[in-house]
């Protein structure tokens, strides 16, 4: 590679945003020719949010399960352990090139430090918070209805059975 | 650009392998369009867009000249894309008056622009050589590799998660949560995957994984063969392609993992309430990313731009080996966009719970236990 | 050309911080942190820490961020429930900030343009002294994820371990702190 006066690899980013200026101008050019040829007669029930051609009833931002948070917030975790396994595992045969003790060791940090965290996997697993379906109980006038979690999980056509 | 002091005709080749995605992005998504549109007509047994073409009864020629060119259609429905632009181009754009404007018209940029910058690390082809100037055909060969990959699709997850959000509708809101917990769900999977495969090639290049698919080690030869499609990555990771291929559907959110925007009970999910321009932009980005998908497969796992018999074109002329290499990425990439066309139109769609489930429960063990296995054949 | 490059990056990241706490919308702050996770990224880049770099993305942007927009779409802040009143603690804030600000600033001026070469080393000097060096002459790229992965081998094992424990104690943090009951 000619030396390009620059150091070579922010040299190698610049060519990153010449694709990325590219892309935003395309779609701005897009919006724009959009912007020019379309017609605009907004009226009330145009601008009226979908709700299957009812009125909408009150704000489209709910609040949403609990679940969904639980599951980003586990997410990040697993990121900071992908992000910190990443060096490891790029430079893993190297280490392990030699044989004998280091590459022993190697190997055991690197399995100690993914069985750690798959426990806490199988934690969450076995307490139930991986299961999306979960069984729960409904007081009503005819005693208690529950749905229970349906044995079988992945990909087996289960569906929630209601005992009443 | 600024003044660098640097040599114009290195500058100069460093823009060819950018326009080169460029255009090739640009001029294969219509086509693409066209293609899931012919390719699904033709699994459900039906014709598919046959009408707007060049010749034939209703074709552009009879339209704008007064030729008909006999009375066969002949590729008929080949200008669909182009109608589908004009289309989008010229609808009225609304934005519901309850919704966000700002993050409205800013969640589409989020659809396009990931899958596009995924191109960046992706070696389309061998080197050029003009007059002593080697042209990587790579629009930017970065230490982090495929790092690069993962980091910028963990972006995409904004378009769904704003687009839904600022619509300001129930659909959208739930398409958009339910997008974005699936979507980096599979984000995990799909790293754990590329650990294995990381430890496998030693690197993190893409540049340096299509080369070690190049040459391998053949324990019956005794010696480095080259050429060989034995080297191909799918050989030495067949559950961390698997893998791969099965969290590069859910993050495309196609189907079966079109959770999202699944029109029989979201209506459209995150895009709803998009119109015009706007939701062509979420369209586009679908494709966009399909390519996308499609060249990251193929580099990590089917031997990226490399062929069999690389070697002795490249000795003879490696301008020529460098072209063909190309048209055997782009080959490679298609096979991979019309499997998941095939597998959109196959597969009937997965229940939430069972997509949530699929990918905590069978996907990341599997993901480690590759992993672990992989460690121990390297040890 | 670098330090260009260092003054567009840290401007948006000094941008994107004020907007982060000027914005009455909580969405629109947490929006306003990607440009600012990108300038910081871009910073990691022009000191040659490209896999800080894309993990500072990964991490930041692609994970943290979702969550803090989960939580803000979850607890659903509507804009119109922001109070917005003066206080006398908005002026208080205000006067550290410039008292902070200034002292930074002066700082920096008494204690003079360090030499060139001088930061270089001293960044050098801070990711793994004998050990990370021996790594750079060894022909491993300073500050890609190689290097970072032989400190990480030779000099944090235990560190590294104890990161997982840590990482482990907070899935069952995460998962205990969502439960209506403990």
């Amino acid at each position: 590679m000619p030396v390009l006066g620059v150091d070579t690899e922010l040299m190698q980013y610049s060519t990153v945003f010449l694709l990325l200026g590219s892309a935003v101008a395309l779609t701005f050019a897009l919006l724009t020719l959009s912007r020019l040829l379309r017609p605009y007669h907004p009226t009330p029930e145009k601008e009226m949010t979908y709700e299957c051609g009812e009125d909408p009833v009150g704000s489209g931002w709910l609040r949403f399960n609990i679940r969904f948070y639980v599951v980003a917030l586990v997410f990040v975790l697993f990121d900071v352990e992908l992000a910190l396994v990443f060096p490891i595992a790029t430079i893993f045969k190297s280490l392990t090139a030699g044989g004998g003790t280091a590459a022993l060791v190697a190997f055991a940090e690197l399995f100690f430090f993914i069985g750690v965290l798959f426990l806490g996997l199988v934690y969450i697993w076995k307490k139930g918070d991986l299961g999306w379906v979960r069984s729960f109980r409904v007081p009503t006038e005819q005693g208690i209805r529950s749905w229970e979690q349906p044995k079988q999980v992945g990909l087996a056509p289960s569906s929630a059975k209601r005992i009443s | 650009m600024l003044s660098l002091g640097l040599d114009a005709s290195a500058v100069g080749w460093k823009l060819l392998p950018v326009l080169l995605v460029f255009g090739a992005v640009l001029a294969v998504v219509p086509l693409l369009v066209y293609l899931e549109r012919k390719v699904c007509a033709w699994i459900q047994n039906r014709v598919g867009p046959n009408r707007v073409g060049l010749l034939g009864p209703d074709g552009l020629a009879q339209g704008v000249l007064g030729f008909s060119g006999g009375g066969k259609r002949i590729l008929g429905g080949l200008l669909q894309p182009l109608a589908d632009a004009i289309k989008l181009i010229s609808k009225e754009d609304f934005i519901p008056a309850q919704a966000d404007k700002f993050l409205f018209s800013l969640a589409p940029f989020f659809a396009l622009l990931p899958p596009f910058l995924t191109f960046v690390v992706v070696p389309v082809g061998a080197d050029l050589t003009f007059g002593g100037t080697t042209v990587p055909l790579i629009v930017a060969d970065l230490g982090v590799g495929m790092l690069w990959v993962l980091s910028v699709s963990s972006l995409a997850a904004y378009g769904v998660q704003l687009g839904g959000w600022a619509s300001n509708s129930k659909f959208s809101l739930l398409g958009g949560v339910r997008a974005t917990a699936q979507m980096i769900s599979y984000e995990i999977t799909m790293g754990l995957v590329l650990l294995s495969v990381f430890m496998h090639y030693d690197s993190l290049s893409l540049r340096e994984i299509v080369q070690a698919q190049a040459t391998y080690f053949d324990p019956l030869l005794g010696r480095l063969a080259a050429n060989g499609l034995g080297s191909w990555g799918v050989w030495h990771q067949p559950l961390a392609a698997l893998l791969f291929v099965i969290c590069a559907f859910a993050e495309n959110n196609r189907l079966p993992f079109d959770m999202p925007e699944c029109e029989a009970e979201l209506v459209g999910g995150y895009h709803t309430e998009y119109s015009s321009m706007k939701f062509g932009m979420f369209f586009q980005g679908e494709y966009i990313a399909m390519l996308a998908m499609g060249a990251v497969i193929s580099t990590l796992f089917f031997g990226g731009w490399h062929y069999p018999g690389y070697a002795s074109v490249a000795a003879a002329s490696p301008n020529l080996a460098a072209l063909i290499s190309l048209a055997v990425l782009g080959a490679k990439v298609m096979i991979f966009v019309l499997f998941q066309m095939w597998v959109r139109w196959t597969l009937p769609r997965f229940r939430y719970d069972q997509v949530m489930e699929l990918g905590w429960k069978v996907l990341i063990p599997l993901a480690l236990v590759n992993l672990v296995v992989t460690a121990l054949v390297n040890l | 050309m670098v330090d260009l490059l260092f003054l567009a990056a840290a401007a948006l990241c000094v941008i994107s911080a004020c907007a982060i706490v000027t914005c009455k919308n909580p969405v629109y702050s947490v929006i306003g942190m990607l440009p600012f996770f990108l300038g910081i990224a871009g910073l990691f880049v022009l000191l040659e820490a490209t896999f800080l770099a894309a993990m500072q993305i990964m991490v930041y942007g692609g994970a943290i961020l979702v969550v803090f927009l989960f939580v803000i779409m979850l607890i659903n802040l509507r804009p119109e429930e922001i109070r917005d009143d003066f206080s006398f603690g908005r002026y208080l804030g205000l006067a550290a900030l410039a008292g902070v600000t200034g002292g930074v600033i002066l700082s920096f001026v008494r204690a003079g343009v360090p030499p060139d070469g001088e930061l270089e080393r001293a960044f050098a000097m801070g990711i793994g002294s004998r050990e990370g060096q021996e790594a750079m002459s060894g022909g491993v790229l300073f500050g890609s994820a190689e290097s970072i992965g032989l400190t990480l081998f030779r000099q944090y094992v235990i560190p590294l371990e104890l990161v997982g424990v840590l990482l482990m104690v907070a899935i069952l943090g995460a998962v205990i702190l969502s439960k209506k009951k403990l």
